[in-house]
């Protein structure tokens, strides 16, 4: 089934059970890693997913098609993600970076993490990045997101972005000479 | 090249799942790519996760019935007002049915305690009498004429005897 029917079965209601798997199978893997690139965990990753893919479903009627459709996906799992992340802050009673740390310290002990000790400290030095700065490394240095893809889902301008990557890779660089 | 093929004239039998080659490219890009964001990341996913992932499609959400406050306000006074007229009538109902009471139905014990409670002092109870009977006698009084007022002497004590006084 190719994009253009998926939306158009999904916002008409038309062979809806079809459409949607569909578009999980077509779409699950990219956003699967961006989603944890920013939560970390996999468990918490599943969760921001499957929650992702019931928004996309109840908001696709409202989806106008001046972006693509996988840019719109990715905006709502980024914002899904950083809610996921307050919720969670919230519910432990804990800072910003209080959870940030949580969070490393859980990677550590995490059997979905393989990662050696570069990895880790790479993890560690992101974590030190504010929000935005964060979302921006993750997905030009992991996912290789082209920037004018990237000004489409973080409805930022590429100028912006760029100065945001440079910015991030600076201070990561920083981290990882000093650690 | 064809030529070469059909050299025996033979086909060689074999298939492949149709549209094979066509999809072939995405899903060696898609395994690529996994893998890339593992190895670069450090992160992994649970065996067979992006096979084994689905997900119900969700229902629709319920809408949920919005009641304008106006209608609702304007209801809220035509049960008021329907309110108000039920408890009238039977308050008004009540009072009347008190009404049909009459004085032949009182016994003398509840006229009593009925003079005891709302007349505190005897004084008072005369002075009230006395004043309005002493004011009716008098105006009766005035309007007879003696003429009448002997007739009525007459017919009334025939038998007694003046003389004796």
């Amino acid at each position: 089934m190719k994009e253009e029917e998926i939306i158009e079965n999904l916002q008409k209601g038309i062979k809806t059970d079809e459409a949607f798997q569909a578009l999980i199978t077509e779409h699950k893997v990219r956003l699967y890693w961006h989603i944890r690139t920013i939560v970390k965990l996999h468990e918490d990753a599943d969760d921001v997913l499957q929650n992702t893919f019931i928004k996309v479903f109840r908001n696709i009627k409202s989806f106008k098609r001046d972006s693509k459709l996988f840019s719109w996906m990715y905006r709502i799992a980024t914002n899904e993600s950083i809610t996921f992340l307050n919720k969670k802050a919230k519910k432990m009673k804990l800072s910003d970076q209080e959870l940030n740390d949580y969070l490393i310290d859980s990677l550590e002990s995490d059997v979905y993490f393989e990662g050696d000790e570069i990895q880790l400290q790479l993890q560690k030095a992101i974590e030190t990045l504010p929000q935005q700065q964060k979302i921006v490394f993750n997905m030009r240095y992991f996912e290789e997101v082209p920037y004018e893809e990237m000004s489409e889902i973080l409805n930022s301008s590429v100028g912006a972005l760029k100065s945001n990557y440079h910015h991030a890779r600076k201070k990561v660089e920083k981290f990882l000479k000093e650690d | 090249m064809a030529q070469k093929r059909n050299i025996h004239g033979k086909k060689p039998g074999f298939k492949v799942p149709e549209a094979y080659f066509n999809t072939l490219e995405n899903s060696v890009l898609t395994k690529l790519k996994s893998n890339s964001y593992s190895e670069k990341s450090g992160f992994q996913t649970p065996k067979d996760y992006f096979r084994d992932f689905k997900l119900e499609t969700p229902s629709e959400e319920k809408t949920i019935k919005v009641i304008p406050l106006k209608e609702w306000t304007k209801w809220m006074a035509a049960a008021s007002i329907v309110a108000c007229a039920v408890i009238g009538a039977l308050y008004i109902d009540s009072i009347s049915s008190d009404g049909n009471i009459q004085f032949s139905d009182l016994d003398n014990d509840m006229i009593e305690r009925y003079l005891d409670d709302h007349l505190e002092t005897p004084e008072e109870f005369i002075d009230y009498d006395n004043t309005s009977v002493i004011d009716i006698v008098d105006q009766n009084i005035i309007s007879l004429k003696d003429k009448d007022i002997l007739e009525y002497l007459n017919d009334t004590i025939e038998d007694q005897d003046f003389n004796n006084d």
